[in-house]
Protein backbone atom coordinates (compact mmCIF):
# COMPACT_ATOMS: atom_id res chain seq x y z
CA UNK A 1 0.00 0.00 0.00
CA UNK A 2 2.93 2.33 0.66
CA UNK A 3 3.93 1.89 -3.00
CA UNK A 4 0.58 3.21 -4.20
CA UNK A 5 0.34 6.16 -1.84
CA UNK A 6 0.29 9.67 -3.29
CA UNK A 7 3.27 11.96 -2.58
CA UNK A 8 1.03 14.78 -1.40
CA UNK A 9 -2.11 12.94 -0.38
CA UNK A 10 -5.27 14.67 0.70
CA UNK A 11 -6.41 14.97 4.32
CA UNK A 12 -6.57 11.25 5.31
CA UNK A 13 -9.99 11.21 6.99
CA UNK A 14 -11.41 13.13 4.02
CA UNK A 15 -9.92 10.53 1.65
CA UNK A 16 -11.69 7.76 3.55
CA UNK A 17 -15.00 9.64 3.47
CA UNK A 18 -14.48 10.33 -0.25
CA UNK A 19 -14.28 6.57 -0.81
CA UNK A 20 -17.50 5.95 1.12
CA UNK A 21 -19.35 8.76 -0.69
CA UNK A 22 -18.14 7.55 -4.11
CA UNK A 23 -19.33 4.03 -3.31
CA UNK A 24 -22.79 5.16 -2.19
CA UNK A 25 -23.25 7.70 -5.01
CA UNK A 26 -21.85 5.25 -7.59
CA UNK A 27 -24.32 2.57 -6.52
CA UNK A 28 -27.21 5.06 -6.62
CA UNK A 29 -26.20 6.15 -10.13
CA UNK A 30 -25.44 2.60 -11.37
CA UNK A 31 -28.91 2.10 -12.84
CA UNK A 32 -28.96 5.49 -14.58
CA UNK A 33 -27.93 5.96 -18.18
CA UNK A 34 -25.08 8.44 -17.56
CA UNK A 35 -24.00 7.10 -14.16
CA UNK A 36 -20.57 6.10 -15.42
CA UNK A 37 -19.78 9.74 -16.28
CA UNK A 38 -19.76 10.54 -12.56
CA UNK A 39 -17.32 7.70 -11.83
CA UNK A 40 -15.10 8.80 -14.72
CA UNK A 41 -15.14 12.34 -13.35
CA UNK A 42 -14.11 11.20 -9.87
CA UNK A 43 -11.30 9.08 -11.34
CA UNK A 44 -10.04 12.11 -13.28
CA UNK A 45 -10.31 14.38 -10.24
CA UNK A 46 -8.28 11.98 -8.10
CA UNK A 47 -5.72 11.65 -10.90
CA UNK A 48 -5.33 15.44 -11.03
CA UNK A 49 -4.93 15.65 -7.24
CA UNK A 50 -1.89 13.35 -7.27
CA UNK A 51 -3.45 9.89 -6.91
CA UNK A 52 -2.14 8.71 -10.28
CA UNK A 53 -0.41 5.59 -8.89
CA UNK A 54 -3.55 4.16 -7.32
CA UNK A 55 -5.68 5.39 -10.27
CA UNK A 56 -3.56 3.33 -12.66
CA UNK A 57 -3.16 0.37 -10.28
CA UNK A 58 -6.90 -0.34 -10.10
CA UNK A 59 -7.33 -0.52 -13.90
CA UNK A 60 -6.21 -4.16 -14.42
CA UNK A 61 -8.19 -5.44 -11.44
CA UNK A 62 -11.27 -3.48 -12.55
CA UNK A 63 -10.97 -4.79 -16.11
CA UNK A 64 -10.76 -8.46 -15.02
CA UNK A 65 -13.50 -8.26 -12.37
CA UNK A 66 -15.84 -6.14 -14.49
CA UNK A 67 -15.26 -8.45 -17.46
CA UNK A 68 -16.23 -11.57 -15.51
CA UNK A 69 -19.22 -9.90 -13.83
CA UNK A 70 -20.49 -8.47 -17.13
CA UNK A 71 -20.11 -11.84 -18.88
CA UNK A 72 -22.05 -13.64 -16.13
CA UNK A 73 -24.75 -10.93 -16.05
CA UNK A 74 -25.19 -11.00 -19.81
CA UNK A 75 -25.31 -14.81 -19.81
CA UNK A 76 -28.02 -14.75 -17.16
CA UNK A 77 -30.15 -11.83 -18.37
CA UNK A 78 -29.34 -11.31 -22.09
CA UNK A 79 -29.95 -7.63 -21.38
CA UNK A 80 -27.43 -4.90 -22.28
CA UNK A 81 -28.80 -2.38 -19.75
CA UNK A 82 -28.47 -4.71 -16.75
CA UNK A 83 -24.97 -5.69 -17.96
CA UNK A 84 -24.00 -2.00 -18.03
CA UNK A 85 -25.47 -1.55 -14.54
CA UNK A 86 -23.37 -4.47 -13.26
CA UNK A 87 -20.28 -2.87 -14.84
CA UNK A 88 -21.13 0.46 -13.19
CA UNK A 89 -21.42 -1.21 -9.77
CA UNK A 90 -18.02 -2.87 -10.10
CA UNK A 91 -16.59 0.42 -11.32
CA UNK A 92 -18.09 2.22 -8.30
CA UNK A 93 -16.39 -0.23 -5.92
CA UNK A 94 -13.05 0.12 -7.74
CA UNK A 95 -13.13 3.94 -7.95
CA UNK A 96 -14.13 4.12 -4.25
CA UNK A 97 -10.95 2.24 -3.37
CA UNK A 98 -8.59 4.76 -5.07
CA UNK A 99 -8.78 7.47 -2.40
CA UNK A 100 -8.07 4.95 0.37
CA UNK A 101 -5.21 3.28 -1.50
CA UNK A 102 -3.54 6.65 -2.07
CA UNK A 103 -3.02 7.48 1.60
CA UNK A 104 -0.33 6.06 3.85
CA UNK A 105 -1.73 4.09 6.82
CA UNK A 106 0.70 6.01 9.05
CA UNK A 107 -0.85 9.30 7.85
CA UNK A 108 -4.31 8.03 8.75
CA UNK A 109 -3.11 7.01 12.22
CA UNK A 110 -1.45 10.39 12.70
CA UNK A 111 -4.67 12.08 11.59
CA UNK A 112 -6.72 10.03 14.07
CA UNK A 113 -4.23 10.88 16.83
CA UNK A 114 -4.50 14.59 15.96
CA UNK A 115 -8.28 14.27 16.27
CA UNK A 116 -7.78 12.60 19.69
CA UNK A 117 -9.17 9.21 18.72
CA UNK A 118 -8.97 6.56 21.50
CA UNK A 119 -5.34 5.62 22.12
CA UNK A 120 -6.13 1.92 22.11
CA UNK A 121 -7.41 2.15 18.53
CA UNK A 122 -4.50 4.19 17.17
CA UNK A 123 -1.93 2.07 19.03
CA UNK A 124 -3.47 -1.13 17.67
CA UNK A 125 -3.55 0.29 14.15
CA UNK A 126 0.08 1.37 14.38
CA UNK A 127 1.13 -2.13 15.43
CA UNK A 128 -1.09 -3.88 12.87
CA UNK A 129 0.29 -1.75 10.03
CA UNK A 130 3.94 -1.85 11.08
CA UNK A 131 3.95 -5.56 11.79
CA UNK A 132 3.79 -6.87 8.19
CA UNK A 133 7.56 -6.77 7.40
CA UNK A 134 8.42 -8.29 10.80
CA UNK A 135 5.93 -11.08 10.22
CA UNK A 136 7.44 -11.87 6.83
CA UNK A 137 10.90 -12.05 8.39
CA UNK A 138 9.72 -14.36 11.17
CA UNK A 139 7.98 -16.67 8.71
CA UNK A 140 11.14 -16.85 6.62
CA UNK A 141 13.26 -17.69 9.66
CA UNK A 142 10.91 -20.47 10.78
CA UNK A 143 10.91 -21.97 7.30
CA UNK A 144 14.71 -21.86 7.24
CA UNK A 145 14.79 -23.58 10.63
CA UNK A 146 12.41 -26.24 9.28
CA UNK A 147 14.71 -26.82 6.32
CA UNK A 148 17.77 -27.08 8.59
CA UNK A 149 16.06 -29.63 10.81
CA UNK A 150 14.78 -31.54 7.80
CA UNK A 151 11.21 -31.24 9.04
CA UNK A 152 9.71 -32.22 5.70
CA UNK A 153 7.04 -30.71 3.51
CA UNK A 154 4.75 -27.96 4.81
CA UNK A 155 1.89 -29.60 2.94
CA UNK A 156 1.77 -32.39 5.54
CA UNK A 157 -0.66 -31.21 8.22
CA UNK A 158 1.32 -32.66 11.12
CA UNK A 159 4.57 -31.02 9.99
CA UNK A 160 2.75 -27.75 9.34
CA UNK A 161 1.23 -27.78 12.83
CA UNK A 162 4.27 -28.90 14.86
CA UNK A 163 7.12 -27.37 12.91
CA UNK A 164 5.55 -24.18 11.56
CA UNK A 165 2.35 -23.06 13.29
CA UNK A 166 3.36 -23.69 16.91
CA UNK A 167 6.81 -22.00 16.62
CA UNK A 168 5.19 -19.09 14.79
CA UNK A 169 2.61 -18.53 17.54
CA UNK A 170 5.27 -18.85 20.25
CA UNK A 171 7.41 -16.26 18.46
CA UNK A 172 4.37 -13.98 18.14
CA UNK A 173 3.59 -14.25 21.85
CA UNK A 174 7.22 -13.45 22.72
CA UNK A 175 7.31 -10.51 20.29
CA UNK A 176 4.03 -9.27 21.73
CA UNK A 177 5.41 -9.36 25.29
CA UNK A 178 8.61 -7.55 24.29
CA UNK A 179 6.72 -5.00 22.21
CA UNK A 180 4.22 -4.20 24.95
CA UNK A 181 7.05 -3.70 27.45
CA UNK A 182 8.85 -1.50 24.98
CA UNK A 183 5.70 0.49 24.24
CA UNK A 184 4.99 0.99 27.94
CA UNK A 185 8.53 2.15 28.72
CA UNK A 186 8.15 4.78 26.00
CA UNK A 187 5.18 6.26 27.83
CA UNK A 188 2.31 4.78 25.87
CA UNK A 189 -0.82 4.06 27.83
CA UNK A 190 -4.39 3.25 26.89
CA UNK A 191 -5.92 5.53 29.53
CA UNK A 192 -7.23 9.07 29.04
CA UNK A 193 -3.86 10.77 29.27
CA UNK A 194 -2.51 13.66 27.25
CA UNK A 195 0.02 12.82 24.57
CA UNK A 196 2.07 14.65 21.97
CA UNK A 197 1.49 14.15 18.25
CA UNK A 198 4.77 14.84 16.49
CA UNK A 199 3.47 14.95 12.95
CA UNK A 200 0.15 16.74 12.96
CA UNK A 201 -2.02 16.54 9.86
CA UNK A 202 -3.56 19.85 8.88
CA UNK A 203 -6.48 20.53 6.57
CA UNK A 204 -4.91 22.65 3.81
CA UNK A 205 -6.13 24.76 0.89
CA UNK A 206 -5.69 21.85 -1.53
CA UNK A 207 -7.97 19.73 0.66
CA UNK A 208 -10.54 22.51 0.73
CA UNK A 209 -10.51 22.89 -3.06
CA UNK A 210 -10.90 19.12 -3.51
CA UNK A 211 -13.74 18.98 -0.97
CA UNK A 212 -15.66 21.78 -2.75
CA UNK A 213 -15.23 20.32 -6.27
CA UNK A 214 -16.03 16.76 -5.12
CA UNK A 215 -19.12 17.72 -3.08
CA UNK A 216 -20.51 19.96 -5.85
CA UNK A 217 -19.85 17.30 -8.48
CA UNK A 218 -21.50 14.54 -6.44
CA UNK A 219 -24.59 16.60 -5.60
CA UNK A 220 -25.02 17.74 -9.21
CA UNK A 221 -24.52 14.19 -10.51
CA UNK A 222 -27.10 12.67 -8.13
CA UNK A 223 -29.63 15.42 -9.02
CA UNK A 224 -29.14 15.78 -12.78
CA UNK A 225 -27.66 12.55 -14.17
CA UNK B 1 -18.48 17.55 121.83
CA UNK B 2 -19.73 14.18 120.89
CA UNK B 3 -22.54 15.85 118.91
CA UNK B 4 -20.05 18.00 117.10
CA UNK B 5 -17.96 14.99 116.37
CA UNK B 6 -20.97 13.11 115.03
CA UNK B 7 -21.93 16.06 112.84
CA UNK B 8 -18.43 16.33 111.55
CA UNK B 9 -18.41 12.63 110.83
CA UNK B 10 -21.74 12.87 109.07
CA UNK B 11 -20.49 15.79 107.02
CA UNK B 12 -17.38 13.92 106.21
CA UNK B 13 -19.36 10.88 105.26
CA UNK B 14 -21.74 12.96 103.21
CA UNK B 15 -18.71 14.57 101.53
CA UNK B 16 -17.28 11.13 100.92
CA UNK B 17 -20.56 9.99 99.47
CA UNK B 18 -20.78 12.98 97.25
CA UNK B 19 -17.20 12.45 96.18
CA UNK B 20 -17.92 8.82 95.52
CA UNK B 21 -21.07 9.65 93.61
CA UNK B 22 -19.17 12.23 91.60
CA UNK B 23 -16.45 9.69 90.94
CA UNK B 24 -19.07 7.07 90.06
CA UNK B 25 -20.82 9.51 87.79
CA UNK B 26 -17.51 10.39 86.20
CA UNK B 27 -16.50 6.78 85.74
CA UNK B 28 -19.93 5.93 84.34
CA UNK B 29 -19.78 8.77 81.83
CA UNK B 30 -16.23 7.74 80.94
CA UNK B 31 -17.36 4.18 80.52
CA UNK B 32 -20.26 5.21 78.29
CA UNK B 33 -17.86 7.30 76.22
CA UNK B 34 -15.54 4.36 75.93
CA UNK B 35 -18.42 2.11 75.06
CA UNK B 36 -19.58 4.53 72.37
CA UNK B 37 -16.06 4.81 71.10
CA UNK B 38 -15.76 1.03 71.18
CA UNK B 39 -19.10 0.70 69.38
CA UNK B 40 -17.97 3.24 66.82
CA UNK B 41 -14.72 1.35 66.36
CA UNK B 42 -16.58 -1.92 65.99
CA UNK B 43 -18.93 -0.33 63.47
CA UNK B 44 -16.02 1.12 61.55
CA UNK B 45 -14.25 -2.21 61.62
CA UNK B 46 -17.41 -3.96 60.43
CA UNK B 47 -17.83 -1.42 57.67
CA UNK B 48 -14.18 -1.84 56.71
CA UNK B 49 -14.49 -5.62 56.76
CA UNK B 50 -17.65 -5.45 54.65
CA UNK B 51 -15.89 -3.14 52.24
CA UNK B 52 -12.84 -5.35 52.00
CA UNK B 53 -15.08 -8.39 51.64
CA UNK B 54 -16.92 -6.65 48.83
CA UNK B 55 -13.71 -5.68 47.10
CA UNK B 56 -12.22 -9.13 47.59
CA UNK B 57 -15.42 -10.71 46.38
CA UNK B 58 -15.32 -8.41 43.37
CA UNK B 59 -11.73 -9.56 42.85
CA UNK B 60 -12.84 -13.15 43.21
CA UNK B 61 -15.64 -12.55 40.89
CA UNK B 62 -13.17 -10.84 38.68
CA UNK B 63 -14.01 -14.16 37.13
CA UNK B 64 -17.68 -13.15 37.01
CA UNK B 65 -17.05 -9.54 36.04
CA UNK B 66 -18.21 -8.80 32.48
CA UNK B 67 -16.11 -5.74 31.70
CA UNK B 68 -12.47 -5.27 32.61
CA UNK B 69 -9.95 -2.69 31.51
CA UNK B 70 -7.67 -3.40 28.56
CA UNK B 71 -3.95 -3.09 29.18
CA UNK B 72 -1.28 -2.16 26.66
CA UNK B 73 -0.12 -5.78 26.38
CA UNK B 74 -3.68 -6.88 25.52
CA UNK B 75 -3.99 -4.28 22.77
CA UNK B 76 -0.55 -5.20 21.40
CA UNK B 77 -1.37 -8.91 21.25
CA UNK B 78 -4.76 -8.33 19.62
CA UNK B 79 -3.17 -5.99 17.07
CA UNK B 80 -0.48 -8.55 16.21
CA UNK B 81 -3.09 -11.26 15.74
CA UNK B 82 -5.13 -8.89 13.55
CA UNK B 83 -2.04 -8.22 11.43
CA UNK B 84 -1.60 -11.98 10.93
CA UNK B 85 -5.27 -12.35 10.00
CA UNK B 86 -4.84 -9.58 7.41
CA UNK B 87 -1.64 -11.01 5.94
CA UNK B 88 -2.98 -14.55 5.68
CA UNK B 89 -6.26 -13.34 4.18
CA UNK B 90 -4.39 -11.74 1.29
CA UNK B 91 -5.47 -14.68 -0.88
CA UNK B 92 -9.02 -13.33 -0.92
CA UNK B 93 -8.61 -10.81 -3.80
CA UNK B 94 -7.53 -13.74 -6.01
CA UNK B 95 -10.93 -15.39 -5.70
CA UNK B 96 -13.09 -12.23 -5.82
CA UNK B 97 -13.93 -12.68 -9.54
CA UNK B 98 -15.12 -16.23 -8.76
CA UNK B 99 -17.71 -14.90 -6.31
CA UNK B 100 -20.15 -14.38 -9.15
CA UNK B 101 -20.10 -18.12 -9.93
CA UNK B 102 -19.36 -19.82 -6.58
CA UNK B 103 -21.30 -18.65 -3.54
CA UNK B 104 -19.14 -17.96 -0.47
CA UNK B 105 -15.80 -18.83 -2.10
CA UNK B 106 -14.07 -15.85 -0.44
CA UNK B 107 -15.25 -16.97 3.01
CA UNK B 108 -14.16 -20.54 2.32
CA UNK B 109 -10.56 -19.65 1.43
CA UNK B 110 -10.20 -17.34 4.44
CA UNK B 111 -12.07 -19.61 6.88
CA UNK B 112 -9.04 -21.16 8.58
CA UNK B 113 -7.07 -17.93 8.96
CA UNK B 114 -10.08 -16.07 10.33
CA UNK B 115 -10.66 -18.68 13.01
CA UNK B 116 -7.24 -20.02 14.12
CA UNK B 117 -5.66 -16.67 15.00
CA UNK B 118 -8.71 -14.94 16.55
CA UNK B 119 -9.21 -18.09 18.69
CA UNK B 120 -5.63 -17.82 19.99
CA UNK B 121 -6.14 -14.09 20.60
CA UNK B 122 -9.35 -14.61 22.56
CA UNK B 123 -7.89 -17.51 24.56
CA UNK B 124 -5.12 -15.18 25.75
CA UNK B 125 -7.06 -11.92 26.13
CA UNK B 126 -10.31 -13.14 27.72
CA UNK B 127 -11.87 -9.71 28.05
CA UNK B 128 -15.18 -8.44 26.75
CA UNK B 129 -14.49 -6.36 23.66
CA UNK B 130 -11.55 -8.44 22.40
CA UNK B 131 -13.48 -9.66 19.38
CA UNK B 132 -14.59 -6.12 18.61
CA UNK B 133 -11.00 -4.90 18.82
CA UNK B 134 -9.91 -7.57 16.32
CA UNK B 135 -12.76 -6.49 14.00
CA UNK B 136 -11.73 -2.85 14.30
CA UNK B 137 -8.01 -3.48 13.71
CA UNK B 138 -8.65 -5.65 10.66
CA UNK B 139 -11.54 -3.45 9.50
CA UNK B 140 -9.66 -0.15 9.58
CA UNK B 141 -6.99 -1.50 7.25
CA UNK B 142 -9.76 -2.94 5.04
CA UNK B 143 -11.47 0.46 5.07
CA UNK B 144 -8.75 1.72 2.76
CA UNK B 145 -9.40 -1.16 0.34
CA UNK B 146 -13.11 -1.84 0.66
CA UNK B 147 -15.51 0.24 2.80
CA UNK B 148 -18.15 -2.52 2.62
CA UNK B 149 -15.78 -5.02 4.26
CA UNK B 150 -15.12 -2.52 7.05
CA UNK B 151 -18.84 -2.15 7.79
CA UNK B 152 -19.22 -5.94 7.57
CA UNK B 153 -16.44 -6.49 10.12
CA UNK B 154 -17.65 -3.88 12.58
CA UNK B 155 -21.29 -5.03 12.49
CA UNK B 156 -20.35 -8.71 12.93
CA UNK B 157 -17.90 -7.86 15.72
CA UNK B 158 -20.61 -5.92 17.57
CA UNK B 159 -23.24 -8.64 17.11
CA UNK B 160 -20.89 -11.33 18.42
CA UNK B 161 -19.80 -9.24 21.41
CA UNK B 162 -23.43 -8.63 22.38
CA UNK B 163 -24.27 -12.32 21.94
CA UNK B 164 -21.31 -13.36 24.11
CA UNK B 165 -22.28 -10.86 26.83
CA UNK B 166 -25.89 -12.05 26.85
CA UNK B 167 -25.22 -15.80 26.64
CA UNK B 168 -21.86 -16.30 28.38
CA UNK B 169 -21.24 -12.99 30.24
CA UNK B 170 -17.74 -12.68 28.77
CA UNK B 171 -14.96 -14.90 27.45
CA UNK B 172 -14.10 -16.71 30.70
CA UNK B 173 -15.36 -20.02 29.34
CA UNK B 174 -13.73 -21.69 26.36
CA UNK B 175 -17.22 -22.33 24.97
CA UNK B 176 -17.73 -18.57 24.59
CA UNK B 177 -14.46 -18.28 22.62
CA UNK B 178 -15.56 -21.17 20.41
CA UNK B 179 -18.98 -19.60 19.86
CA UNK B 180 -17.63 -16.15 18.91
CA UNK B 181 -14.82 -17.30 16.65
CA UNK B 182 -16.67 -20.12 14.90
CA UNK B 183 -19.43 -17.69 13.89
CA UNK B 184 -17.17 -14.75 12.95
CA UNK B 185 -16.52 -15.78 9.34
CA UNK B 186 -19.82 -17.59 8.51
CA UNK B 187 -21.83 -14.54 9.63
CA UNK B 188 -20.38 -12.54 6.75
CA UNK B 189 -22.27 -14.78 4.29
CA UNK B 190 -25.78 -13.49 5.14
CA UNK B 191 -24.34 -9.99 5.58
CA UNK B 192 -22.85 -10.04 2.07
CA UNK B 193 -26.09 -11.40 0.63
CA UNK B 194 -28.15 -8.63 2.26
CA UNK B 195 -25.56 -6.02 1.20
CA UNK B 196 -25.73 -7.18 -2.44
CA UNK B 197 -29.51 -7.23 -2.24
CA UNK B 198 -29.55 -3.63 -1.00
CA UNK B 199 -27.14 -2.30 -3.61
CA UNK B 200 -28.93 -4.27 -6.32
CA UNK B 201 -25.98 -6.44 -7.32
CA UNK B 202 -28.08 -9.14 -9.03
CA UNK B 203 -25.07 -11.21 -10.14
CA UNK B 204 -24.04 -11.88 -6.57
CA UNK B 205 -27.53 -12.62 -5.29
CA UNK B 206 -28.34 -14.71 -8.36
CA UNK B 207 -25.58 -17.19 -7.41
CA UNK B 208 -27.51 -18.06 -4.27
CA UNK B 209 -30.99 -17.67 -5.81
CA UNK B 210 -30.33 -19.91 -8.82
CA UNK B 211 -28.71 -22.73 -6.86
CA UNK B 212 -29.98 -22.52 -3.27
CA UNK B 213 -28.80 -26.03 -2.34
CA UNK B 214 -25.30 -25.26 -3.55
CA UNK B 215 -25.38 -22.08 -1.45
CA UNK B 216 -26.51 -24.07 1.60
CA UNK B 217 -23.73 -26.60 0.95
CA UNK B 218 -21.12 -23.85 0.70
CA UNK B 219 -22.44 -22.22 3.88
CA UNK B 220 -22.09 -25.54 5.73
CA UNK B 221 -18.57 -25.92 4.31
CA UNK B 222 -17.64 -22.41 5.50
CA UNK B 223 -19.04 -23.18 8.96
CA UNK B 224 -17.18 -26.50 9.07
CA UNK B 225 -13.87 -24.87 8.13
CA UNK B 226 -14.43 -22.18 10.77
CA UNK B 227 -15.22 -24.77 13.43
CA UNK B 228 -12.09 -26.78 12.55
CA UNK B 229 -9.98 -23.60 12.61
CA UNK B 230 -11.40 -22.58 15.98
CA UNK B 231 -10.68 -26.01 17.46
CA UNK B 232 -7.11 -25.84 16.15
CA UNK B 233 -6.71 -22.35 17.66
CA UNK B 234 -8.05 -23.50 21.02
CA UNK B 235 -5.79 -26.56 20.96
CA UNK B 236 -2.71 -24.43 20.21
CA UNK B 237 -3.63 -22.07 23.05
CA UNK B 238 -4.07 -24.92 25.51
CA UNK B 239 -0.70 -26.38 24.53
CA UNK B 240 0.94 -22.99 24.98
CA UNK B 241 -0.82 -22.46 28.31
CA UNK B 242 0.49 -25.81 29.49
CA UNK B 243 3.98 -24.94 28.31
CA UNK B 244 3.79 -21.61 30.19
CA UNK B 245 4.10 -19.45 27.09
CA UNK B 246 0.88 -17.57 27.85
CA UNK B 247 1.94 -15.38 30.76
CA UNK B 248 -0.95 -13.70 32.56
Amino acid sequence: MERLSAKRALYPIMSVFTGIVVLVAGLILANREYGMIYLGGVWLLLLLFGYYKSCLAVIPFTAVTAGIFCAVTYALSRDVQSTLSAAARILAVCVAVIAGLGIRPSALISNLSTLRAPRSITLGMMIAVGFFPLLMRETKQIREAMRTRGAGSMLRPRVFYRAFLLPLVIRLVNISDTLSLSVETRGFSVGDKNYTVYKKTVFGIKDGVFAVIFTLGTVLAVIFL
Amino acid sequence: MQRQDDKARENLQSDDVSEESVFEKYTISEQTDEREEYKENVNNQQAFEEETQESSSSCDCGKNKIFSRFQVKDIVFLAIMSAIVLVTSAVMPLVVPLQSTIFGIAQLVTGLQLSVFPAIALMKVRKTGSMFFISVFTGIIQLLMSPAMFVNNIVIGLILELAVIVIFRGYKKTASVFFAVALYNPLSLPFNYVYNLIIGNEVMTAVADNAPWAAVGMSIAVLAVSVIGTLIGIRISKELEKAGVFKK
